[in-house]
């Protein structure tokens, strides 16, 4: 009973630590635990593990479900390149990946489809008016601390009223700067090299500029000839090999940029501000399907995302709590097809959002908080086709917690959006990009519409006793997919008359946590999940023919219904001799029926790209002392059978796909003074001040370990076995 | 406490490891099988054909583009059987199989061409066997006619252009004896259909990339010297080009899809005189076999978001008069998308194909002279372009 006093203790003091940087230094030493208090070489690795064990433990209380999450040092681990890399690892998800470091990469939740995913990237969504994809491919994980995905929405009912908006929700959590005491900044510099000539330095800044306030910069540059040997081979039902044939990628080059700098103000307990700017500029080739006679492509797209975001949150009265945010948001594309097979052609858009919200929780009682928001936000979709859409959100829930036996979670959002085309929609282009370009015209209908939505959701907990952490979740919710600019307004294939889709999705679950521990040491956890759901998705969006030679139309025809189990687990670990391991599973099982229309012929059939079976597996298994640390990962993925196109026929059969990823690191604290300590648990807290640890991290990373040929996308073939090599400085 | 996770978890990755052994590996890849399938039509000995009756016909099914998926299939009236993917199980060596949207299938001599627009290449055949015997690479190639040992390809991509916007089409000249390419010539925008007619080519220029600004002429190209010659105005957006027994040329044109309405047109090539045509039904696609054209359009009407689809039959000497459709027994609401259109020669049946959504396997419907549908078959996908071969 002491010691689990004592981990509350930990706990709550990390906790005050973090919100008061003054206060750490004095709360590290006094804290009972070795690992705190006597390795300063491993600090800033062990500051995040801590979170991961303890804070996070006790933040998630406010969830009444609790969401995948991968954050601190579990990241740093997987050594991903970018989020799109680590959302394979969760449950539920399917990624669409074109291959290589530059091709685009989308996720969907729950067969649900990419536009019913929200990305919020520090609590904002991050938007795309013109076609709703957010390539999560471009967001890098070097400044990231956590990744959650809720499948809803999150179940703390203080956020936007956006965020009650979306049928599953990522998100990112930018790093925020942490000092050791008395440390005036941090510095880590890192590179990246390895196939595919990836080459990839980071830089990092964090300055602290008072007791509360700080500065934060951190710059990339990625570049890769995206070059990479890819097979196809066939053979003959009698075995005789039909053709194998090898051949170099070509056209998925990248060069990328990314710069992002904020400023912080922790000014009190419960308030801060935050000053946010992200700029990313890219040049790409588009590699392209591969198909006969065309090995290579010559379209180039370039790319520029800029936003600045600004954050303040408060509680006032101890009881009324308080967040605004605001973003301006500027997106430039520019597309062009040299291949002088094909028609040139060069599209450029330009699309601008401006985004407000405010957000009130008030808590009543103990036991019962309500809360109330407003978001506005504009788009704008210029030079390609002219487009703008007023949009605002107003949201009421609350959230009641009895006894912690039983919490609940309701919620309403009223959505109300408004769609112009000034220019009567008229597109000043000729050709479009995944369309067979063959008639397409101008759009000359002048539209101007409003649609007023209300949708409801309803989340519960029940813990059965305090005993054992198990619990048992369902969640009900509603949610709409807006059209898309371009399917709104997309030369001669829009249809400025669609309908939202909605999607309606149940899930009940079951959640267990026991934390327990291996010869008197702390932290082991064992944690399972299980959840079904069911999901329906009507006035589904489809591109519909018209008749013409490849014109389609875009049309509220689809009802699809989904069925699903969600299992993971995780085993954490800490043994003996300052080992530990963590093993972690997900599995997949789900069913996405087309059920339009009974005289189709794929009525009944499972939709494109959703297999049935999807899973997958990582260990994570270390050691570590004071002054240096190492670890080998191991991650599994498998996408079971799936078909690529609506019948679930032989010629539209994709085979299973599975890759094990490998890597190894090591970390040493290169600080000259950092031997000369190590093992000194009782040195007097004025001298450990002044030993900061510099920790140097190598970190080796085999992807595709046996090297299968294998498309995500079918015609967009993956990288064989690659490598990786990291090597990075942090003070 | 320890025993009892342990145990719990080790279950659980049993469990996880078994459903994922269980639901199969991935194995080699096997080359896309032909299927089989029995028509409702009396097997016959090949020597009971008549030299003028066909044996058999070959369907090219486009596939949406990127998929790589045009598949050829073959309708065979010796064992009474349709074919689907012929070309696959002939050819499994080939990589990649036939390629990205095909465009354009014909038979010369003995050998079968097929038009593969987003693979850049003719594909020749053996048209008794459907066996690979070359490639001719054309880039964004169209469509095929054939005059005196040549053949002749129209294509989206004439010379490089400095405006990205104004890219010129061209025909191309292909000695059907060496595979090789001998003459080309550059004509106007993204060029259709053509035929050879009195020692010229005839070639209508679409300019669908150019959407609103379609051009609407027919280059006419001389034989002798290869050279553009004359160009005239047409009809707004052409596509098809047929000759007549009449020696008179049927020009269909899309129209702009707006205000345009898609037209029916026919061109004395003696005078290059247009034949007023009042009334002319919209025609998408059109056989014509003696004095009859037989023809379906479909057309998208943006206020009730639907198609208007016909099916007719029209006198080509007397064009607006007399009208009727081929199908007299209401099936036709069965066909969603139709998109090819063939009529067999020596029976007169018909054979039309529906491409439903343009993202799954399509129809092939036969039609007896008298509109009675005989028989439905599935096809690959956007089944479109049908060629007869004989014994």
């Amino acid at each position: 009973m002491n010691r689990r006093f004592l981990i509350w203790l930990f706990a709550l003091s990390c906790l005050a630590a973090f919100s008061q940087n003054n206060a750490a230094d004095s709360l590290i030493t006094s804290s009972p635990h070795r690992l705190i208090a006597s390795s300063p070489d491993s600090l800033i690795a062990r500051y995040i593990d801590l979170e991961e064990y303890t804070i996070t433990a006790r933040v998630k209380e406010k969830d009444i479900i609790i969401p995948q999450t991968l954050s601190g040092v579990q990241l740093k681990k997987m050594n991903a390149l970018s989020v799109a890399d680590a959302i394979r690892y969760f449950s539920g998800v399917q990624i669409k990946d074109y291959g290589g470091v530059g091709g685009i990469k989308t996720v969907n939740i729950r067969s649900m489809g990419t536009n019913h995913m929200g990305v919020y990237y520090n609590g904002v969504q991050l938007g795309n008016a013109q076609n709703g994809q957010i390539d999560l491919g471009k967001y890098a994980l070097e400044n990231i601390e956590e990744i959650q995905l809720y499948n809803g929405q999150k179940s703390d009912i203080w956020q936007s009223a956006r965020e009650f908006g979306a049928a599953g929700s990522i998100y990112l959590t930018t790093r925020r700067p942490r000092f050791e005491a008395g440390k005036a900044f941090n510095v880590k510099a890192q590179m990246r090299a390895g196939s595919f000539a990836l080459i990839n330095p980071s830089l990092l800044f964090d300055i602290r500029l008072s007791e509360t306030m700080s500065i934060t910069a951190n710059a990339e540059l990625i570049s890769s000839d995206g070059k990479y040997p890819f097979r196809y081979r066939r053979v003959t039902p009698s075995g005789e090999v039909a053709y194998d044939t090898t051949a170099i990628r070509q056209n998925g080059d990248i060069n990328a940029i990314r710069v992002e700098a904020a400023v912080n103000h922790y000014y009190s307990n419960t308030g801060f501000w935050k000053l946010q700017l992200y700029h990313y500029n890219s040049e790409r080739g588009v590699p392209g399907a591969i198909v006969n006679n065309v090995w290579r492509n010559g379209e180039r797209l370039w790319d520029r995302n800029s936003f600045v975001q600004a954050t303040w949150q408060d509680e006032l009265f101890n009881r009324w709590s308080v967040r605004a945010n605001m973003k301006y948001a500027n997106d430039y594309t520019r597309y062009i097809n040299n291949d002088d097979k094909l028609i040139r052609v060069e599209n450029q858009y330009l699309q601008q959002e401006f985004y407000f919200t405010m957000a009130h929780k008030v808590r009543i009682f103990d036991w019962w908080d309500v809360s109330a928001a407003y978001d506005v936000q504009y788009n704008q979709l210029s030079m390609f086709l002219d487009a703008h859409r007023w949009t605002h959100w107003l949201s009421a829930a609350t959230a009641i917690n009895i006894k912690n036996y039983l919490r609940l979670q309701a919620s309403i959002l009223g959505t109300f959006v408004n769609d112009k085309t000034p220019n009567n929609g008229e597109a000043h282009q000729r050709e479009a990009i995944n369309v067979k370009p063959l008639t397409l015209a101008k759009q000359a209908t002048n539209v101007s519409k409003a649609n007023t939505k209300f949708t409801p959701a309803l989340f519960l907990s029940y813990r059965p006793t305090q005993l054992v952490d198990l619990r048992l979740n369902a969640f009900y919710k509603q949610s709409y997919r807006y059209p898309t600019f371009n399917d709104l307004y997309y030369t001669d294939m829009g249809n400025a008359y669609l309908k939202p889709e909605l999607a309606k999705q149940h899930n009940v679950g079951l959640s267990f946590t026991q934390p327990f521990r291996i010869a008197e040491k702390r932290g082991s956890e064992f944690r399972i999940n299980a959840d079904y759901y069911y999901n329906r998705i009507s006035d589904k969006i489809i591109a519909y023919p018209k008749g013409q030679q490849f014109r389609w139309t875009m049309l509220n025809l689809g009802l699809v219904k989904i069925n699903g189990l969600d299992v993971n687990a995780q085993l954490h670990l800490v043994l003996p001799m300052d080992f530990y391991l963590t093993a972690k599973a997900q599995y997949t099982y789900q069913t996405a029926i087309d059920v339009t229309d009974p005289n189709d012929t794929y009525y009944g059939d499972q939709i494109p790209y959703i297999p049935w079976h999807s899973g997958s597996a990582v260990g994570m298994f270390g050691w570590q002392n004071d002054w240096q640390q190492y670890g080998l990962n191991y991650s599994f993925i498998y996408v079971g059978e799936r078909y690529n196109q609506q019948e679930n026929i032989i010629y539209n059969y994709t085979q299973p796909w599975y890759t094990h990823d490998l890597s190894i690191f090591g970390e040493w604290n290169i600080h000259p003074t950092a031997k000369r300590s190590t093992g000194v648990a009782d040195l007097p807290s004025t001298a450990k001040r002044s030993i900061s640890p510099i920790i140097l991290r190598v970190a080796l990373d085999v992807n595709n370990l046996l090297s299968q040929d294998y498309d995500v996308i079918i015609n967009y073939p993956m990288p064989k076995r690659n490598y990786k090599c990291t090597i990075s400085i942090t003070y | 406490m320890l025993d009892k996770s342990i145990k719990r978890s080790l279950l659980l990755c049993m469990i996880a490891s078994a459903v994922l052994l269980l639901t199969s590996c991935r194995s080699d890849e096997i080359t896309y099988p032909s299927e089989y399938e029995v028509l409702p039509m009396e097997p016959r000995e090949l020597s009971s054909f008549a030299p003028n009756e066909p044996i058999g016909m070959y369907l090219l099914n486009e596939g949406n583009m990127g998929s790589n998926k045009a598949t050829i299939d073959y309708l065979d009236f010796c064992n009474g059987c349709y074919i689907r993917n012929i070309y696959g199980e002939r050819n499994p060596n080939v990589i990649k199989e036939l390629g990205d949207v095909g465009n354009d299938i014909q038979i010369y001599g003995n050998r079968l061409y097929a038009v593969i627009n987003c693979s850049h290449k003719v594909e020749v055949m053996d048209a008794r066997t459907c066996r690979r015997i070359g490639q001719v690479d054309i880039p964004n190639c169209r469509y095929i006619c054939f005059h005196e040992g040549k053949a002749y390809v129209s294509s989206y991509v004439g010379p490089i252009s400095i405006d990205p916007n104004a890219q010129l089409g061209a025909v191309f000249e292909v000695d059907t004896a060496t595979l090789e390419i001998t003459r080309k010539v550059t004509v106007g925008y993204q060029p259709e259909e053509l035929i050879v007619n009195n020692e010229h080519i005839y070639v209508v220029n679409s300019g669908g990339y150019r959407a609103p600004d379609y051009d609407s002429t027919m280059s006419i190209i001389s034989l002798k010297d290869f050279r553009q010659v004359q160009k005239i105005p047409v009809c707004l957006n052409p596509h098809r080009l047929r000759k007549d027994q009449y020696n008179h040329l049927w020009i269909t044109s899309r129209g702009d899809h707006k205000e345009v309405q898609p037209q029916l047109i026919c061109l004395s090539p003696a005078t290059n005189s247009q034949l007023p045509i009042a009334n002319a039904p919209a025609v998408s696609e059109m056989v014509i076999f003696g004095d009859s054209m037989y023809y379906y359009g479909s057309h998208w009407n943006e206020q009730t978001m639907s198609n208007t689809i016909t099916y007719g039959v029209l006198n080509i000497q007397y064009p607006t008069s007399n009208i009727r459709s081929f199908i007299t027994d209401k099936t036709e609401k069965n066909i969603k998308i139709p998109y090819g259109i063939q009529v067999n020669p020596y029976n007169g049946d018909i054979y039309i194909t529906d491409a439903k959504n343009y993202v799954s396997s399509g129809q092939l419907h036969c039609y007896s002279r008298e509109g009675k549908r005989k028989w439905s078959v599935r096809t690959g996908d956007i089944p479109a372009h049908m060629c007869f071969i004989y014994r």
